[in-house]
């Protein structure tokens, strides 16, 4: 998956550099999988307001 | 006269007032100091020495009165110096033509009359919390050197801690003004999304990055963000309100101020001298009510998710074309960020807002929210691993715990300084309601002010 993403994208991902890639992707998977758990509803809007 | 370099920022400014000390003597032994230690600390990047001389000598042949006279600082690199590339931590953006003019954070500071002795060492691209920098070698911590400053803005709480200068700008996306000050004893001002203008800085996660002072006395931390407040034509997030200005209400009472500390998350995955350093705030303020706020371990998650998303699409050319020329540690989490579903993002950034509406719900209620700043004490400069909950985990993903969840909801924060728990200093954060920069800052000049929590310049490396 990283070789054939990078292909597409232009990105030169050399060999002594795909293990840490890898493991950031999993550690982003696991980010994702908490945010997976979260029941947002359809009409939930995407953009913070921040007046007090 | 005491050494010009221990005092804070509104002290120099009552000197030049009083015409007790000249802006150039003071900024001669700021460089003095500079010259004598920093090849230690690696604090400083970029010394503007002449350019801080002439304009001492302009301010001390002009009679007019500013708030912040001859006060010497500095800014995390990623803020443009007129003259200079902005680098921004990196290799690659030092060939970036020199900037054409300082950034609008430098350019209200000395309209107000402070006197900029450069740009500060960080980690690259602000995607760090250690401090460290492959390129320029680390900004290690006053206190002891042998640990790391913390970053993003590492040379920035080098800079304070060490008496180089009594304040610094740095940058602060997921924890970088936080993390610093609670490892090198200072106090730090995260203010609210879009309060302060990131004008003429060079960008990391533009959905999440503030910029605000770091400090050895609150009420610097004040004067600094008054005199850097106002809407900018260059930073499309500053909202057209005008903000409040915070010196005028600084030592106004707290009594009334309903405060709570946060539980849950904030109270899981942290080495015991954090949990100490705020039983230790809490007692002083006679907190003993505890909250939790749902969704903090998710919008950490979220946090953690678009400032890799960003900051990959930011450098997605780069990556491309000088992907050897990135820090390892940096790089190879951008490389992953470009491949990311954007179905996460989105639903992050929903994330973010509901999170913010249960914080608005405790703030109905009360005025503070209380939590560590950071997991841990500055950990040595080389470490690469943490403990918590008994479980090793990698360090640079995870000392950023408990700035993340806040700061991807924009809520202000003052990261003030504990140093009666540990050897080392460690910080706590003074949590408000967004545009309440006002009220987290007369929580942390009470507690200045009573002895609880304090800061000053380091003793841990050479003579003092």
């Amino acid at each position: 998956m990283i070789q054939a993403q990078a292909a597409c994208q232009g990105l030169t991902i050399l060999p002594e550099w795909q293990p840490e890639v890898q493991r950031q992707l999993k550690v982003a998977f696991a980010m994702a999988a908490l945010l997976d758990q979260q029941d947002l509803p359809d009409e939930a809007e995407p953009l913070p307001v921040f007046t007090p | 006269m005491t050494d010009l370099c221990s005092l804070p920022g509104h002290a120099l400014a009552d000197l030049v007032a009083r015409r007790q000390a000249s802006v150039r003597e003071i900024v001669d032994a700021h460089l003095g100091r500079i010259a004598a230690h920093d090849r230690q600390l690696g604090a400083f990047t970029d010394l503007v020495a002449e350019r801080a001389r002439a304009r001492a000598a302009k301010l001390d042949g002009e009679r007019k009165p500013l708030p912040l006279k001859g006060v010497p600082f500095a800014v995390k690199n990623l803020f443009d110096i007129e003259g200079l590339p902005t680098r921004a931590g990196s290799k690659i953006n030092r060939q970036r033509r020199p900037a054409a003019r300082d950034a609008t954070a430098i350019r209200r500071l000395e309209a107000a009359g402070a006197v900029l002795l450069g740009g500060l060492n960080m980690g690259e691209y602000a995607y760090d919390f250690t401090g460290r920098n492959c390129h320029d070698g680390p900004s290690l911590n006053p206190r002891d050197p042998t640990r790391m400053s913390g970053g993003s803005s590492g040379g920035s709480g080098t800079a304070v801690a060490a008496g180089f200068v009594p304040v610094a700008l740095g940058s602060d996306t997921n924890g970088s003004i936080r993390v610093p000050a609670s490892f090198c004893g200072l106090f730090g001002l995260k203010p609210t999304y879009g309060r302060l203008s990131r004008g003429g800085s060079f960008p990391f996660v533009a959905s999440l990055d503030h910029v605000g002072p770091l400090a050895r006395s609150v009420r610097d931390l004040a004067a600094i963000h008054d005199a850097w407040m106002g809407v900018d034509p260059d930073d499309p997030v500053v909202p057209p309100t005008m903000a409040i200005p915070l010196l005028p209400t600084l030592d106004q009472s707290i009594g009334g101020l309903q405060m709570a500390v946060l539980d849950g998350w904030f109270a899981r995955s942290a080495q015991p001298e954090a949990l100490a350093a705020v039983h230790h705030v809490a007692e002083a303020l006679g907190v003993t009510h505890r909250v939790r706020l749902d969704g903090a371990e998710a919008v950490r998650a979220a946090a953690y998710l678009i400032t890799m998303a960003e900051g990959a699409a930011l450098h997605k050319q780069r990556l491309r074309t000088r992907a050897a020329d990135f820090d390892p540690e940096v790089r190879d989490r951008l490389l992953a960020g470009t491949m990311l579903p954007a179905s996460w993002v989105v639903t992050a950034h929903k994330l973010r807002r509901r999170v913010l509406e249960q914080a608005r719900r405790l703030f109905g209620n009360l005025d503070i929210l209380l939590a560590p700043a950071t997991p841990c004490t500055a950990p040595a400069a080389d470490a690469r691993m943490i403990v918590l909950d008994g479980v090793e985990l990698p360090l640079r993903a995870n000392i950023g715990l408990f700035t993340q969840p806040i700061s991807a909801i924009g809520l202000p924060v003052v990261a003030v300084p504990v140093t009666t728990v540990a050897p080392m200093p460690i910080g706590v954060q003074i949590i408000a309601a967004p545009g309440r920069e006002d009220l987290a800052l007369r929580v942390a000049r009470h507690l200045e002010k009573s002895g609880a929590v304090a800061s000053g310049v380091a003793n841990g490396y050479g003579t003092p």
